[in-house]
């Protein structure tokens, strides 16, 4: 009972936060569904916006603009990323791990040092009403409405003769490339994108618990791609709508999940560890599965 | 107009590996020529189209459209006026996209594409139209995914596709060699009607011998990343397929240079 009930209370919380990493998932779906372009960077994209809204917001600017910037220098480290990768022919993860690495530094070169402290400062949340931060209910509202609102505008941009060329790059490269478009700079602009939802999210997170950490990304690209696993499992991804709508519920899905087993008395240290065994469990299914039943219908035939 | 001086491409270059694929390749094709390429294995015909798409860029020669230098532009810039079918069903389409949306990504091969929805009603009746010219029954299929067709649909599509938007240059690359005798008859008929009715300049590489006689406007036949043979309409009307492969097999043969 206990248990039940402890979860039962974090429920909000949860909700409230998992809205929040719902950009991050968006952030690994993007290079990996639509672009054919694995990318890990989010966890050096998501601690870069927090990293340059907190200092921003400490050194006196409005949230808005602490918010734009952040977002902005998520697009052009998303942007290098890219650039490294398709310049130099080196696999896209590694250019990934390679921005992500000097990340670090750069984040700790805008903070100053490892952490802020903005709990002075006016937030986001404030500017859409006072003391909005406070109320658990009315913060869930504003999140689901901006999550939604993103999740319209994406959609409505993968259906633009733009949004269907960048989706054809992820398809079929050669088809889109025959077909005049240029793979550089969709795949730029492409991961670029899906770098600044990630910022975005930095942003936010700070802004919501209220002081900055360099240390805000770590692990947050496992706990993406569960997300997005798990979103995938439980929507789909058939089709547009559904392959936007997996990174949203999934996450939704992934932190309650979270909630769950540390409920169950999970210690908070093993958590990475139970993450990455899900993120393995469900890669390895197919294969798994795939292996049973090719085994099955030899013994048919 | 086509224009191809002493094109050159050599793979591997600098290793044990290197080999010659086009060795000075001359071609010239007037507007609205429909010239086949014939050839054995690695004789270069495919590297002769790759080369002109923009596949890689050459080492020395000049390829011209229309008078415009395009030897140096990457493929995606050439793609606006140069349309491609492979051979491979799976290569010129999007599987996990609609039939409209690969549609529509051909339309604006020229064209800078938007913030805009392109798919309007207007677009829609159009690509309807062109389908329905295939008699496949493709025009009531716009909305499905790509890979819910056969590969002959598959390849019938890509020939639409390539042609929707006016190439100067239309380079099919043995685009029959995967399908069954029945669809090739089908896509070759299409092809044909495309390439006649647009009065397109296109380059087909075919290894069907009654093909190439039957089509076309002139044939080309490739050896060792040459061209070695070259024949009009007329030539092509007093040779049979046995004579044609009579050819083929002489190809060393030095007097058919002279020819």
């Amino acid at each position: 009972m206990e248990i039940v009930r402890s979860f039962i209370e974090l429920i909000p919380v949860t909700l409230a936060q998992s809205l929040i990493y719902a950009f991050v998932a968006l952030a690994v779906m993007i290079p990996f569904r639509l672009l054919n372009f694995p990318d890990l960077s989010c966890e050096g994209t998501f601690p870069l916006g927090g990293s340059v809204c907190g200092a921003l917001l400490a050194m006196g600017f409005g949230p808005v603009s602490a918010m734009a910037a952040g977002v902005a220098a998520g697009f052009l480290a998303g942007c290098a990323v890219a650039m490294i990768a398709l310049r130099f022919r080196i696999s896209s993860l590694l250019s990934g791990i390679i921005v992500i690495t000097m990340l670090y530094s750069v984040n700790l070169r805008v903070m100053g040092r490892s952490n802020i402290a903005l709990f002075t400062y006016p937030t986001i949340f404030d500017l859409v009403h006072e003391g909005l931060n406070q109320s658990l209910p009315a913060k869930i509202a504003l999140l689901g409405a901006v999550v939604a609102l993103v999740l319209g505008l994406l959609f409505a941009f993968l259906k633009t003769e733009k949004g269907i060329a960048l989706r054809a790059v992820g398809a079929n490269l050669d088809m889109a490339q025959a077909q005049g478009i240029s793979v550089w700079w969709t795949t730029v602009a492409g991961v670029g994108l899906a770098a600044s939802f990630s910022a975005f999210a930095g942003t936010v997170l700070v802004q919501s618990q209220g002081f900055s950490d360099v240390n805000i990304g770590f692990g947050v690209v496992i706990n993406g791609l569960a997300s997005l696993i798990i979103g995938e499992l439980l929507v789909g991804r058939q089709n547009v709508a559904r392959q936007l709508l997996a990174p949203v519920i999934g996450a939704i899905a992934y932190y309650q999940l979270v909630s769950v087993c540390l409920a169950l008395g999970l210690a908070p240290s093993d958590l990475k560890f139970a993450s990455g065994l899900l993120v393995l469990a469900m890669l390895a299914a197919p294969m798994l599965f795939g292996k049973e039943r090719m085994m099955a219908r030899e013994k048919v035939e | 107009m086509l224009q191809v001086r002493g094109l050159r491409k050599q793979f591997f270059p600098d290793t044990p590996n290197a080999r010659i694929a086009l060795d000075g390749v001359d071609l010239s094709l007037a507007p609205g020529c429909f010239c086949i390429v014939i050839g054995s294995n690695g004789a270069g015909k495919s590297t002769l189209l790759n080369a002109i798409a923009g596949q890689f860029l050459v080492g020395p020669g000049q390829i011209t459209l229309e008078g415009e230098d395009i030897g140096r532009e990457p493929l995606h810039k050439r793609a606006r006026h140069i349309a491609r079918v492979f051979q491979d069903p799976m290569t010129g389409t999007a599987a996990g996209m609609s039939l409209e949306e690969n549609l529509l990504l051909a339309a604006l091969r020229a064209d800078k594409r938007r913030f805009r929805f392109g798919l309007s009603a207007g677009r829609r009746r159009h690509f309807r139209e062109r389908l329905a010219l295939l008699g496949l029954g493709l025009e009531n299929r716009l909305g499905d995914r790509i890979e819910s067709l056969s590969g002959g649909q598959r390849q019938a599509v890509a020939l639409v596709m390539a042609v929707l938007s006016a190439p100067k240059l239309l380079l099919l690359d043995e685009h029959m060699a995967a399908l069954d005798p029945v669809t090739a008859a089908l896509v070759l008929q299409a092809t044909v009607r495309v390439v006649e009715e647009a009065r397109l300049t296109t380059l087909m590489v075919t290894h069907n011998m009654r093909h190439a006689l039957d089509v076309g406007d002139r044939l080309v036949m490739m050896d060792q990343g040459r061209i070695r043979l070259s024949l009009t309409r007329a030539d092509k009307a007093a040779l049979s397929v046995e004579d044609l492969v009579h050819r083929f097999r002489e190809k060393d043969d030095r007097v058919l240079l002279a020819s």
